[in-house]
């Protein structure tokens, strides 16, 4: 087993609103081993994104319980300062908009230089000289002349590909990806793709891979967690979730995307709507929409139980590995 | 099929230019070929889809044909009669036969009224129903739609991304119209919502022998719901064919890597991608020849210099010098 990078243990990331607490991350445990992808995968609203922005601590929201442990140290208890230098240096982060998240008012070059030189304390020089090397790694044509440039003389794959050079530049051991792709055109996120898959293999970067779109994953991730409503549902290696998914919400999304080798049939759909965050009752949060719950669903919350090998579930009707007859 | 033997719109040589304008006197100097010339028909029943990434024309095309851009040139002759240059009387009561479904459940709904009066209002433009009937109506409409008569008193804020485009699918079907031009309809929402709303707009089209323009990005979504799909690129259709002739056997090279770039939600699939190099170039300033060249993994001489000839191939057009 290769060492763990990244520990996430009973993470819960709450918000605080005018209608009350919102509970968006409700006691979430995520590994990432040295080297691998894996994928988040959950629909709007289940918390996927914050578990994210808490790893690298960008929320706004407070982190009432749980621990976050990277390379053995605890993320949590670290000052600012401290955090700073882990932050872009040690992890880095790729966001969905590359149109919103490069500054307009900076060039290219002296955004990705910006990490170089607190981080890798390089000169103005030697800072420029790596900012091209990044955009050549990255596959930007005329990389001399888009160093100067500004982010609105790009295409949004090329802002994507300068986002990607800039997390990249400090060689980070964890790269963190919020739907890099779902803003790009299907050519483009292809392209993107294969970069970040040849990216990780030359510099051996974890990536945790957040993202709705089940293709994507199944191309790109090791392992996979599924998330609903804040917690995590189901986890597997990518090849076990996908020919044998346990949760009932896994079964439904799988059963109700669309997929270009597919009959015409009707297409499965999960009834119901994702429950607003805050307004959860007692029991399973998937059980209103659930076709399989009991009344022990709603009323207690299951634990998430290891119930093959590396495959864990977080569900009344499997139980876990241990207790089966 | 039967039902695709007629025509219920053909669109001939349609174009969509809007001028670029320089200087004090706003002199035109050149064109934005939003789209480019196109023909096709659209056959009373069936689904047509537009596939083609952004800024390929597909919802300018959409939009030309209802009639809500006027068109540069070409014609859009719909059941006989062509409603480019139509007079704003006659126009407006063929309106009613052509509905349109948006994108963005959010923008797309006027926040101030209640769901009852967003259905309502198509039918008081056409004077269709008033009173009771009308009431009675939108109840229809909404149950229709698998919503209730009581959301009727709600405002669009009130609901969900789904349910909003439920409302607003609620709204197109008042006037009872034969064509409906969903963009993007399902692309805003999420994945198990997506799959409800595209039953949804399944069923509607059993239910009221309704004709689909179904213009989307997500090629899966696509390939479901249609019975033939064009392939657009840079303001102009490179291929139009039969879903199933087109997945399997994709005649342009364009459409042959825009098929294999999708990914496939399968780890265990083999993927052969071909990955396209470089980006759509800027449709003020398109390629000669065939617009797709500088990408073109096929690419020949001629390619570069003159525009390929939209050509049917037994039974499917195809814009591509392979098949000339």
């Amino acid at each position: 087993m290769k060492p763990k990078l990244l520990e996430i243990k009973g993470l819960k990331t709450y918000f605080q609103t005018e209608e009350g607490v919102v509970p968006a991350v409700d006691g979430v445990d995520i590994v990432v081993y040295e080297g691998e992808t894996v994928g988040i995968v959950g629909e709007s609203g289940c918390g996927k994104s914050v578990t994210s922005l808490t790893t690298m601590r960008l929320t706004p929201g407070k982190v009432v319980a749980g621990s976050i442990s990277f390379q053995e140290r605890d993320l949590l208890a670290l000052s600012d300062e401290e955090m700073r230098k882990v932050r872009g240096n040690e992890m880095a982060m790729i966001f969905q908009e590359p149109m919103t998240s490069l500054n307009p008012v900076f060039t290219i070059g002296q955004q990705i230089g910006e990490a170089i030189e607190i981080h890798m304390q390089y000169s103005k020089q030697q800072a420029r000289a790596r900012a091209i090397d990044m955009l050549k790694l990255v596959g930007i044509p005329r990389a001399e002349q888009i160093v100067d440039e500004y982010p609105h003389q790009l295409s949004g794959g090329m802002r994507q590909r300068v986002m990607i050079a800039m997390a990249m530049s400090c060689n980070p051991k964890l790269l963190i990806a919020d739907e890099p792709t779902t803003a790009l055109d299907v050519t483009i996120q292809a392209q993107i793709l294969d970069l970040m898959r040849e990216l990780k293999e030359k510099h051996n970067t974890a990536i945790m891979m957040i993202t709705h779109d089940l293709g994507v994953v199944a191309e790109m991730c090791d392992r996979v967690i599924v998330m609903y409503a804040g917690k995590v549902v189901e986890e597997a290696d990518v090849v076990t979730l996908f020919t044998n998914p346990k949760h009932p919400y896994t079964q439904g999304l799988m059963k109700s995307i669309p997929r270009l080798n597919g009959t015409d049939e009707r297409l499965y759909s999960i009834k119901g709507s994702v429950p607003i965050p805050g307004t959860l009752r007692k029991g399973c949060t998937f059980a209103p929409r659930c076709e399989y719950a009991t009344d022990i669903c709603r009323q207690e919350i299951p634990e998430l139980n290891e119930i093959e090998d590396n495959h864990s579930c977080r569900c009344w009707l499997y139980e876990a590995k241990g207790e089966q007859a | 099929m039967s039902m695709r033997q007629t025509p219920l719109v053909e669109i001939r040589n349609l174009k969509k230019y809007y001028p670029i304008t320089k200087g004090l006197l706003k002199r035109t100097v050149n064109h934005v070929k939003a789209v480019d010339g196109l023909d096709f028909t659209i056959y009373k029943g069936e689904t047509l889809g537009l596939v083609g990434e952004s800024g390929c024309g597909k919802s300018t095309t959409g939009r030309t044909i209802l009639q809500l851009l006027q068109p540069t040139e070409g014609e859009v002759i719909y059941e006989g009669k062509n409603l480019v240059g139509m007079k704003p009387r006659e126009l407006r009561k063929l309106r009613k036969n052509m509905q349109m479904v948006f994108q963005d459940p959010y923008a797309s709904l006027d926040p101030r009224l209640t769901v009852g009066e967003i259905i309502a209002e198509p039918m008081e433009i056409h004077r269709l129903y008033a009173g009771k009937e009308k009431d009675k109506r939108v109840d229809e409409l909404l149950e229709v739609v698998g919503l209730s008569s009581y959301h009727a008193k709600r405002h669009p804020h009130e609901f969900s991304g789904g349910q909003r485009q439920r409302i607003g699918i609620a709204r197109a079907l008042a006037l009872e119209p034969q064509l409906i031009v969903a963009d993007e309809p399902v692309s805003a929402l999420d994945v198990s919502i997506q799959s409800q709303v595209i039953n949804l707009l399944q069923d509607l089209q059993g239910q009221f022998g309704l004709t689909y323009l179904f213009i989307a990005h997500d090629l899966s979504v696509v390939k479901h719901i249609s019975d033939r799909i064009g392939v657009m690129y840079l303001g102009r259709m490179v291929e139009l064919a039969d879903k199933h002739d087109l997945y399997d056997t994709p005649l342009h090279p364009y459409t042959q890597a825009l098929l294999s770039a999708v990914p496939v939600p399968d780890p265990l699939a083999k993927r052969e991608r071909i990955v396209l190099q470089g980006d759509v170039p800027s449709p003020a300033n398109p390629p000669q020849g065939c617009t797709f060249h500088p990408r073109c993994q096929a690419c020949m001489e001629i390619c570069k210099t003159q525009r390929p000839k939209w050509t049917e191939v037994d039974g499917r057009y195809v814009a591509c010098h392979l098949y000339e």
